[in-house]
């Protein structure tokens, strides 16, 4: 059947261990771990390496340092406790608004939806200002109380209580969206079937619906809890006037004595608490098992008639709402309005001249101009080096760059302080290269660490969705690889780039917990100077400037929102479709 | 004839697994070659490696006269230097380029002008019965369009061969069957040469001049659809292609040019066709029979000698025939007779064959025994 061939030409090809070095996918791997390593590797060695080391020496004495004063290690357990407080408050919230959302007759749920979860677009600094304003000492809140019972409001917002209260309503929507999901996915025949032996709707509820969607409640408290440990801006407005301390503010005060091995012990000491919490999570998960019940299609899910209460029950979710979400953005703008914080709200005491202020203020300006710079900076870089460490872990295959990813992604876990240490640490007098402290450099620096696994995450997802045969068929049409990429991945890559752009545009674009430790003196940024003017006493002047970034950032993230909800029109149009 | 296509020894692994073994074949101008063979045998990969999407480990292919991969000199053609059209069983069509520039891309990559492309891609939309089709975007297409415009795209440059990876898998049953005409159709007015890749062995037998057997890597028989359903060459072919039964015999005489076996109650029969089996054996052996090759008849007083005795246990009605499972002695036998021909469930038969495969206890080999 077959003849013996022998091939007729031979071509002269360069040697196989010169070609081995020229291939792009090797030259491409060893660039970006070469970037990796500098922006990520490197700091967060320094971190580790230097908080066992005392004048050259290997020590464990920066972490008994930390222990030995009671302000140090009350920092921590401050940390734990006002954390768990208020990620069980966001659970309660969270929860609680997606059962009402998803599983009652309560109208309005596509308004509800989105506007329970507005508060991410709010900047947590903004909250605590908006806080402080609606109930601090001369709040509004405060001065209603006063005049309906005549007696001081038995809270004080200078207070863990407080911290705890807005970090839970700062973070609430982590654990509605995860547990909203969760319901609107599940199999509903479950609860059908439980229906169908007669049980109740609630006995339903409780018996069937609520253990189904756990693993969707601990992930959502995971992701609150992680966040409240990383949170800077709201203990820091809430917490440092009342003395109240917990780790980010203990790193801040620290770094400003200067104390950088005790910075970098009490680092480590964040890290731990943030992958004892992953790891305790993880068991809490894994104890009761995965479910693998929640699958794509949705018939009638058991819901809950409210009859009577229906409205009630409308009328308590939009008073919250108003009070949880509108509420703090009213009391900035008003802040940013009025002559003095307390004014009647008379037109004489309405003025711009807090916004003139801040615009006059050369530092401000300067502070806007940088996150307009470092924004979509940061934003570009991460996106280009993320989606070609992607294309090579997904779609090239290349040995490694699996690692790199991880590797990449690990900044994610790490609260920012961590990262704002790591910074200085790696930076203000490096091994090697120049002295990025006290420039702009070394701000881009910390926010490509920081978000470099949102990038890696949105093109990672992308890129695997796009099957592996739309490339090949590029290429056994005749296009070189270079020409595949061009013509073929990139552009079905573009909505996964753009919308990972958007998301670290916002997220670098206010950034405080970072930016608060290292910045300098003609490196400042938006977050940074809101702040620095709401710590000195300047509240209008801060809220002035927070109430001019909140459009840039509310419009951004309506658009990522519609992105989101045009992606997923796609893919449903698409379903009825093999592959295409 | 020339062959437009020749695999030498191909062989590739994957860490332990040898996807494809050894593999060699050659295909002619004009030819419709099918790889047919269960799931997992290594037909994509044989395909693949032929694309230039996967380097072999051992072996050679020629395509078109050229060496386009050679593991002895190291020389492996990327995909889009080797003359091939490809289809995908996803489609694979572009999502983001309309149908127009789908199929054009393939001419455009290559440098041609616009008007060329244009009526070029024109021509493959008017061939595929798509003509004003080509503004769409693919996500408002059917399944069977986007199949049609993933043909068209191999087509667009002319290639010197065309390969297909079980385009119609994904297809309902009726549309598959006017696709398979229809891909027919274009081979024979395009006289293009197809490698075709399937595991469905209608549609191979159907469509194919020559049908390669794949099992586990290795290619255990080519040939025209006749030759591999009248006399497959390993017990593998034999299984796979059609369906079989299997009855106990008995090898009494096995000599160069004919077999003489005992099976059934009495029965001695002798077979005359070319026994090319090296060591003959004797003794117990199996007799490997198709359905349409079972004779039944409602049970005579006596059975006759080369018949035995069988009970119906299942019955089914197919429309243009009766299929029945019936058991005869230890065994179950499935048997097609034609629609004129009723039995009841229950029922005792004789049951007779007139054709069959004598196959060796160790499974070493078969040979086809008729019946006189
Ligand atoms: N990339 C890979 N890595 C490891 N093993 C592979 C890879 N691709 C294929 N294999 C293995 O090689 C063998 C042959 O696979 P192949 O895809 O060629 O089968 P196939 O005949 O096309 O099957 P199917 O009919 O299911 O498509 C299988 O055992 C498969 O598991
Ligand atoms: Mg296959």
């Amino acid at each position: 059947m077959s003849q013996r061939i022998t091939p007729q030409h031979k071509v002269s090809e360069p040697p196989a261990l010169l070609r081995w070095w020229l291939d792009y996918r090797r030259v491409m791997l060893l660039l970006l771990t070469l970037f990796i390593a500098i922006t990520i590797v490197y700091p967060l060695y320094q971190v580790f390496w230097r908080s066992l080391m005392v004048d050259g020496e290997w020590s464990l004495a920066n972490y008994s340092a930390v222990f030995l004063r009671p302000s140090n290690y009350m920092a921590l357990w401050n940390t734990l406790w006002v954390s768990v407080l208020a990620t069980g408050l966001a659970v309660l919230i969270g929860t609680l608004a997606a059962f009402v959302v998803q599983r009652t007759d309560v109208p309005h749920k596509a308004l509800l939806s989105v506007l329970l979860v507005l508060p991410f677009a709010i900047p947590p600094l903004f909250s605590a200002i908006g806080w402080v304003q609606l109930a601090g000492p001369v709040g509004l809140f405060t001065q209603w109380w006063r005049e309906l019972f005549g007696a001081p409001p038995p809270w004080n917002i200078y207070s863990p209580g407080g911290i705890i209260f807005v970090l839970a309503v700062t973070n609430y929507p982590f654990v509605f969206i995860t547990v909203a999901g969760a319901l609107a996915r599940m199999d509903s025949s479950l609860e059908e079937a439980a229906r169908t032996s007669g049980v109740g709707p609630l006995r339903i509820m409780k018996d069937i619906t609520l253990p189904l969607v756990r693993p969707a409640i601990l992930g959502g408290a995971l992701l609150a809890f992680v966040s409240s440990i990383d949170n800077f801006g709201i203990p820091a407005v809430l917490g440092m006037r009342a003395q109240f301390y917990v780790l980010t503010t203990r790193i801040y005060e620290a770094l400003t004595i200067p104390n950088m091995p005790l910075a970098t012990a009490m680092s480590v000491l964040l890290v731990l608490v943030a992958i004892v919490c992953l790891v305790a999570f993880r068991r809490l998960e894994g104890s009761r098992g995965q479910y693998a019940v929640i699958s794509g299609k949705s018939v009638t899910p058991n819901v809950i008639r409210l009859g009577k209460a229906r409205p009630w029950v409308l009328a308590a979710l939009y008073l919250t709402l108003v009070v949880i979400v509108l509420m703090p953005v009213f009391a900035l703008v008003l802040t940013s309005l009025l002559r003095f914080w307390g004014a009647d709200l008379s037109a004489d005491n309405f003025t711009l001249r807090h916004y003139i202020a801040v615009l006059n203020q050369s530092g401000a300006r300067r502070g806007i101009i940088n996150s307009l710079i470092l924004a979509p900076a940061a934003a570009t870089i991460i996106v280009i080096v993320s989606a070609m460490i992607a294309y090579l872990n997904v779609k090239a295959r290349q040995r490694g760059a699996g690692l790199l990813d991880g590797i990449a992604t690990v900044p994610f876990a790490l609260p920012g302080s961590v990262i704002g240490v790591s910074m200085i640490l790696a930076w203000s007098n490096p091994a090697f290269g120049p002295t990025l402290y006290g420039t702009l450099w070394i701000l881009l620096a910390g926010y490509i660490m920081r978000y470099m696994a949102f990038g890696l995450q949105s093109t990672r997802s992308t890129l695997q969705q796009i099957h592996d045969s739309l490339e090949e068929a590029a290429w056994t049409s005749g296009a070189s690889r270079l020409r595949t990429i061009r013509d073929i991945t990139l552009p079905l890559l573009r909505p996964g780039m753009l919308a990972g752009w958007v998301l670290i545009f916002i997220s670098a674009f206010n950034e405080l917990t970072v930016s608060v430790l290292i910045w300098t003196t003609g490196a400042e940024t938006i977050g940074v100077w809101i702040f620095l003017m709401q710590d000195s006493g300047f509240t209008g002047r801060a809220a002035a400037l927070a109430v001019l970034t909140l459009p840039v950032i509310l419009l951004l993230y309506l658009f990522t929102q519609w992105l989101t909800k045009l992606e997923a029109r796609r893919r449903e149009r698409r379903a009825g479709k093999p592959d295409a | 004839m020339t062959a437009i296509l020749t695999l030498d020894g191909l062989t590739k692994r994957y860490g332990q697994v040898t996807a494809v073994d050894n593999v060699s074949l050659s295909i002619d101008a004009n030819e419709f070659f099918s790889l047919i063979g269960p799931s997992g045998c290594g037909k994509t990969t044989t395909l693949r490696s032929v694309a230039g999407l996967e380097s072999a480990q051992q072996g050679c292919i020629q395509m078109a006269g050229r060496t386009v991969f050679d593991a002895a000199t190291r020389r492996d053609l990327p995909p889009n230097k080797r003359p091939i059209g490809m289809v995908f069983q996803s489609y694979a069509v572009w999502p983001h380029m309309n149908i127009y520039e789908n199929i054009g891309y393939p001419l455009k990559v290559r440098g041609l002008p616009r008007d060329a492309i244009k009526a070029r891609v024109q021509r493959v939309l008017d061939m595929l019965g798509m003509g004003n089709l080509g503004a769409r975007m693919p996500s408002q297409l059917s399944g069977g369009q986007q199949q049609r415009v993933a043909l068209g795209r191999a087509l667009a440059i002319e290639p010197s061969l065309l390969l297909l990876d079980e385009p119609l898998s994904n297809l309902d049953a009726k549309l598959r069957e006017s696709m398979r005409a229809e891909l027919k159709q274009v081979q024979r007015d395009t006289g293009l040469p197809i490698l075709y890749v399937t595991h469905d062995q209608d549609e191979a037998l159907a469509m194919s001049d020559r049908i390669g057997v794949m099992s586990a890597g290795v290619l255990h028989q080519i040939g025209t659809p006749t030759e591999v359903y009248t006399r497959p060459a390993t017990r593998f072919v034999l299984d796979f292609i059609g369906t079989v039964s299997y009855l106990p015999c008995e090898v009494l005489k096995w000599e160069d040019e004919s077999v003489k076996i005992r099976w059934g109650e009495a029965g001695e029969a002798s077979a005359m066709l070319g026994v090319n089996q090296d060591t003959p054996k004797h003794g117990p052996a199996s007799l490997a029979v198709r359905p349409e090759h079972v004779l039944l008849t409602p049970v005579a007083d006596a059975i006759q000698p080369g018949l035995a005795r069988g009970r119906v246990k299942i019955r089914a009605y197919l429309g243009d025939a009766w299929e029945y499972h019936v058991r005869v002695g230890e065994c179950l036998i499935r048997v097609r007779t034609d629609s004129a021909q009723a039995l009841e469930e229950g029922s005792e038969v004789a049951v007779g064959v007139r054709q069959g495969y004598v196959v060796n206890a160790d499974d070493a080999g078969q040979e086809r025994v008729l019946f006189s």
